[in-house]
């Protein structure tokens, strides 16, 4: 196995042994589990020259001997945009370890031959290789010694890295953030506090409107949401908006200047649009900032049958179905129906007969402590909001108030 | 006269739409700049004053356009980047490089955060404090404010700290200075060959161009993620924050230079200043002078060990962040605490006298660390693959390396001092 710290300006001999320059990079390609070097770069006399793979004989412990004369040694180097380069783009760089799901720094990476091919096996990010790249080997030697234990080290094989060191605003490098888009969103946005906002920028390109909506549902930093949708435009950031609980995107355009929430507004799809301008008008501290109008509203005279059938259409939309609210013809509250309650009923019966009519509900302009008083008191997972007037305007789900008590 | 009207409108409904934009970007050069001003800031704004009365004024001109043109390259590194400076030294120098610049950083940076207690303390004896109950308070409150707080409060606070600056301009009015000499000495060099006047020249330079200053506001910039059709405005705020720091030094100058000088009378640190400016400008001149000691102080006292905690864990690869918990971020914390209490710690129990070494050494290791960081900071921003069309013009480099040049010479003069006065002890 081999260091690329050791590997690095080591001697470059010619097939006459023959000192001709020292390494200075190796050329992998990307996309592989386990990259292959394509080609050694190595300082000469007369510039950077690309010496392929199959051009090397061997690499040894102190020194590289080359197949070629010195005379074929021209510098003649262009970074392809399918391959990336180890001491350029990734040593000393962040990457993201997709297993442990966060982005840590490089300090050292290593390489195996196989079937002659030298492959890049792993980066390692922990305090050994700190050590040895700080020229501190003799340290962790006397310690490991003295201790008769090995100081661990964080080795990330290499098929769970993502480097994020190759220009990330070249189009090239963007499909291969593929693979983070697997992550679940609220790992996905413990790596996004950790980006550059160049790299954020790349990373939210890559990812869909979907999983974009529901990462930045799990951001924490109002403003770096903010921010985040700025920077990917208005049409872009409209369309996110729109895949997120009108609840969340109404959070983040309160905090968005006037003129750009106005303009994000605008590109949504109406319906969306409305249900978000509706929640914008309330002060965000009250329950009306809190709740969500995304909810299930039913009639009295339904019948169990045709709830059911209503749920099987509409419910993948609704942030909560345990629930559903009873209203009559003006749009009052009337009552409460929970899930349980419809099930166990038979498929004839009318919502009237099953519903809770006592109700416990809060005004729209009642403030957040008083909403939360409330859902803790009852223990419920979510509590309607109605105005003045006993309308219903929304519903305010347990996970809003956790989000914001612990924010 | 219709159209010209027109014109107006236009430009201020432009106005007021880029209002908005840009008071969002203003605050890491600001603040950047003011927490510039920090304890040693002012003892060393007060000893020149006191010392040579007006005659070192035009130098803070100069130093003006030096730092606003340092910092502008930090913004302008932060803007394109996104990165803070520590993290692109790692990156582009390696591990070990980055191990000595954040040594010497730690060391000057705790050796000036305990300046910044001692401000506390001496500015606490003025207003009638035990610095006993004042030391630690100050340092639990910006501990306090920094881990249970948000990143945006922190920036409120300091905003707000930052007008508390303007105490010292006041000082300096009620001195009555001879306003007709002051303007002559601000803009005619006038330079003493004296051991004394050199020495004190340096230090004004070694204290208004910090290396701390450079990794906290590219961080803070990095962190605003600005975006770069708005980076005018970014660089609009260093500027404001050059300025700031050196006209607020200039009346500290001005009200000591005075009164102290005039008298005659010799001084030390801010704190003697402050005290000697009582029965020469009277008490409230004193108190204001002392408030202002002691709120430079606790800003100081909570950003440097913070920017250091940031750059540390930038270079290093550790999390970082106020938005992170105890728990998640542990080195990075500790890290702020350590230095928190450490510099507390010494300036409550450790006896002056005992002190004068570890400063000498801080300005040492100050006076190697900041050219090393201009020589690291000028091949960084000149990197066409890290900067692309951003890197420095031609005419900016030479300017830049020219004062770089003069910098180098003194900061290894300043070594040389700091190192042969150490040798003598």
């Amino acid at each position: 196995m081999f260091y690329l710290s050791n590997i690095l300006g080591m001697r470059v001999l010619d097939r006459k042994q023959a000192v001709v320059g020292s390494i200075a990079d190796l050329e992998v390609a990307t996309g592989e589990k386990f990259p292959a070097v394509m080609a050694v770069l190595v300082t000469t006399r007369r510039g950077l020259t690309r010496v392929a793979w199959h051009n090397v004989r061997g690499l040894g412990i102190t020194e590289c001997t080359l197949k070629l004369a010195d005379a074929e040694l021209q510098p003649n180097f262009k970074l392809e945009d399918t391959s990336m380069l180890l001491l350029n783009h990734v040593l000393d760089k962040q990457i993201v370890d997709i297993q442990g799901a966060k982005v840590v720094r490089v300090n050292d990476i290593e390489l195996a031959e196989s079937h002659g091919q030298l492959r890049v096996i792993a980066a390692d990010a922990g305090f050994r290789s700190f050590m040895r790249r700080a020229g501190f080997a003799w340290f962790i030697h006397v310690v490991e010694r003295r201790r008769h234990h090995k100081i661990g080290e964080n080795s990330i094989p290499w098929s769970f890295v993502e480097p994020l060191g190759r220009d990330v605003r070249s189009v090239q490098v963007r499909t291969t953030w593929k693979e983070l888009s697997k992550l679940h969103p609220s790992d996905l946005a413990d790596i996004v506090d950790d980006l550059d906002f160049n790299e954020r920028d790349a990373l939210f390109k890559a990812l869909n409107d979907e999983q974009a909506a529901d990462t930045l549902a799990e951001l924490e930093d109002d403003r770096v949401k903010v921010t985040i949708l700025e920077r990917l435009g208005v049409a872009r950031a409209a369309d996110i908006l729109e895949e997120m609980d009108p609840d969340d995107a109404a959070d983040i355009l309160q905090d968005t200047r006037a003129e750009t929430q106005e303009a994000m507004l605008q590109e949504m799809e109406p319906e969306e649009r409305e249900d978000v301008r509706e929640l914008l008008a309330y002060d965000e501290d009250t329950a009306g900032g809190l709740m969500t109008n995304d909810y299930l509203e039913i009639r009295q005279e339904m019948s169990v049958e045709q709830v059911i059938e209503l749920l099987r259409r509409e419910a993948p939309d609704t942030e909560s179905t345990y629930y559903l609210y009873v209203t009559d013809d003006d749009g009052h509250l009337a009552g409460i129906l929970s899930l349980r309650a419809l099930i166990i009923a038979q498929p004839v019966t009318t919502v009237a007969d099953i519903m809770q009519k006592r109700t416990v509900s809060v005004f729209v302009d009642d403030p957040k402590g008083k909403v939360a008083e409330i859902i803790g008191k009852y223990s419920y997972l979510a509590l309607p909001v109605v105005d003045h007037e006993g309308v219903l305007q929304g519903i305010v789900t347990v996970d809003d108030i956790l989000d914001r008590a612990m924010g | 006269m219709a159209r010209l009207w027109e014109r107006v409108r236009g430009r201020v409904r432009r106005f007021a739409l880029t209002l908005p934009i840009m008071l969002a970007v203003l605050g890491p050069g600001i603040i950047t700049g003011n927490v510039d001003n920090d304890a040693g800031g002012i003892t060393t704004y007060s000893v020149i004053g006191a010392r040579f009365g007006y005659s070192m004024l035009w130098m803070l001109v100069l130093i003006t356009f030096t730092l606003a043109m340092i910092q502008e390259m930090c913004a302008r590194m932060g803007v394109v980047t996104g990165k803070g400076l520590a993290d692109l030294i790692r990156e582009r120098f390696g591990v070990r490089l980055t191990m000595i610049v954040m040594l010497l950083l730690v060391f000057t940076n705790l050796a000036n955060t305990m300046g910044e207690f001692a401000g506390v303390a001496g500015a606490s004896s003025i207003l009638g404090l035990n610095r006993f109950i004042t030391i630690p308070a100050v340092a639990f409150f910006v501990w306090f404010l920094v881990v249970k707080g948000s990143y945006r409060a922190v920036e409120k606070v300091l905003l707000v700290f930052c007008i508390l600056y303007l105490t010292y301009v006041i000082s300096a009015f009620m001195a009555h200075p001879n306003w007709g000499v002051v303007a002559k000495s601000t803009v005619v060099p006038t330079f003493q060959m004296n051991p004394e006047f050199i020495s004190l020249f340096i230090a004004t330079i070694g204290t208004t161009i910090a290396p701390w200053m450079q990794f906290y506001q590219q961080s803070s910039v990095a962190e605003k993620a600005i975006d770069l059709k708005h980076y005018r405005y970014e660089a609009l705020d260093t500027y404001i924050g050059s300025f700031l720091t050196n006209f607020v030094s200039f009346f500290i100058v001005v009200a000591c230079a005075s009164t102290l000088f005039v008298a005659g009378i010799r001084v030390n640190t801010a704190a003697e200043a402050a005290g000697a400016l009582a029965p020469l400008a009277g008490k409230y001149a004193s108190i204001l002078f002392a408030i202002g000691l002691i709120n430079a102080s606790i800003m100081a006292a909570g950003v440097l060990p913070l920017s250091t905690a940031y750059s540390v864990a930038e270079a290093f690869g550790w999390e970082s962040g106020v938005q992170k918990s105890f728990h998640e971020a542990p080195l990075f914390y500790g890290l702020y605490t350590a230095l928190i209490v450490l510099g507390a710690g010494i300036i409550m129990f450790v006896p002056e006298s005992k002190l004068i070494g570890i400063m000498l050494f801080s300005q040492a290791a100050n006076g190697v660390l900041l050219p090393l960081i201009l020589v690291l900071m000028l091949k960084l921003i000149n990197d066409k693959s890290l900067m692309g069309e951003y890197v420095n013009g031609r005419g900016k480099n030479i300017v830049v390396w020219a004062q770089a040049i003069v910098m180098i010479i003194l900061a290894a003069t300043l070594t040389v001092q700091s190192v042969l006065q150490i040798v003598r002890k």
